[in-house]
């Protein structure tokens, strides 16, 4: 089990420095990263609690708003804490925002913006990012707010179900051609995937996809196919 | 009118298979489900292939749309995205 003890914010940092360390080849002992892996592991365990707060929160507004409720929540995967500590190497680890993830299923952007604007009301975000009047260059559209619970951050993301279905397509295609899709980059499944957002987002608009976003579409599909064929379904 | 108590599911997903391995469910057990994360991440430490994540959420049910990658995925939303 993991021990009830409080954390210090030194503690957190000085475990992400080390696991940082470790990853880069330097001198850190194996008994040091074991050390600093069971620090990171109580950290996280630290947003369970508030996370389960902030799924609670929202699953209310959610309804509030007469939507349909399909809310969860997820705690951060170990490795993917450990790949973001080596990517980004200037962010301390008691600053990553994501440890704790809920994520709210809409119908449309009209409901991300009514439940967005409630959630907003009810505390105010430290973080914030509109992906969908931004985009992503990958296509990732959704909206991120970032929300202390307790002394915990706690990152909500609104998306609409179509912004969903495309989100977790890419996933998917990752897993079966064994890449790392989701993020911004220039593979012939990733250029596909970002004309296919920015034509799912006119449909979503109720516009019109015109000619040429549909020409590109059909020569990437084509470029990209050798892929699609591959791996499993 | 209170929202129900967030359930703990515990999935196991084989990247290299694309299939769930393992689903657990704990209830409304937090600590149980935080105890086992650790463990089952600890025992695939080494282990790209195996996918380990610990979901809350109502129901299983809503979990296989919000992580429904982790199942069979989603009915395409538009005609762009069908036969992907």
């Amino acid at each position: 089990m993991l021990p009830d003890v409080p954390l210090t914010t030194s503690q957190v940092k000085k475990a992400g420095r080390t696991a940082r360390r470790f990853m880069r080849g330097e001198d850190v002992s194996e008994v040091e990263m074991n050390k600093a892996l069971e620090i990171i592991d109580r950290f996280r365990a630290a947003h369970q609690r508030p996370m389960v707060t902030a799924n609670n929160g929202l699953r209310s507004m959610v309804r509030s708003e007469g939507c349909k409720v399909e809310v969860s929540q997820r705690l951060k995967r170990l490795p993917t804490i450990l790949d973001k500590l080596k990517r980004e190497p200037h962010l301390a680890l008691p600053n990553m925002q994501d440890i704790g993830g809920v994520r709210a299923v809409l119908e449309s952007i009209d409901e991300v913006r009514r439940v967005e604007a409630r959630l907003k009301r009810n505390r105010a975000p430290v973080g914030y990012a509109d992906y969908i009047t931004t985009p992503r260059s990958s296509g990732y559209r959704g909206v991120h707010v970032i929300v202390m619970y307790g002394d915990r951050q706690i990152e909500v993301q609104l998306r609409t179900r179509v912004m969903h279905t495309w989100a977790i397509t890419v996933e998917k295609l990752s897993y079966r051609l064994n890449e790392n899709l989701k993020g911004d980059g220039k593979h012939a499944v990733q250029d596909l995937m970002a004309a296919i957002s920015r034509a799912v987002a006119l449909e979503e608009s109720g516009e019109v996809v015109h000619g040429d976003l549909h020409s590109e579409i059909t020569r990437l599909r084509e470029i990209a196919d050798p892929y699609l064929r591959g791996g499993h379904r | 009118m209170s929202v129900p108590a967030v359930q703990h599911f515990l999935l196991v997903f084989d990247r290299r298979r694309g299939e769930l391995v393992d689903e657990l469910h704990f209830g409304h057990d937090s600590k149980r489900a935080l105890a086992a994360y650790s463990k089952a991440e600890a025992e695939h430490f080494d282990d790209p292939t195996m996918e380990i994540v610990l979901i809350g959420s109502d129901s299983i049910e809503t979990v296989k749309v919000t992580h429904a990658n982790y199942y069979g995925g989603l009915e395409a939303a538009s005609k762009y995205l069908s036969g992907i």
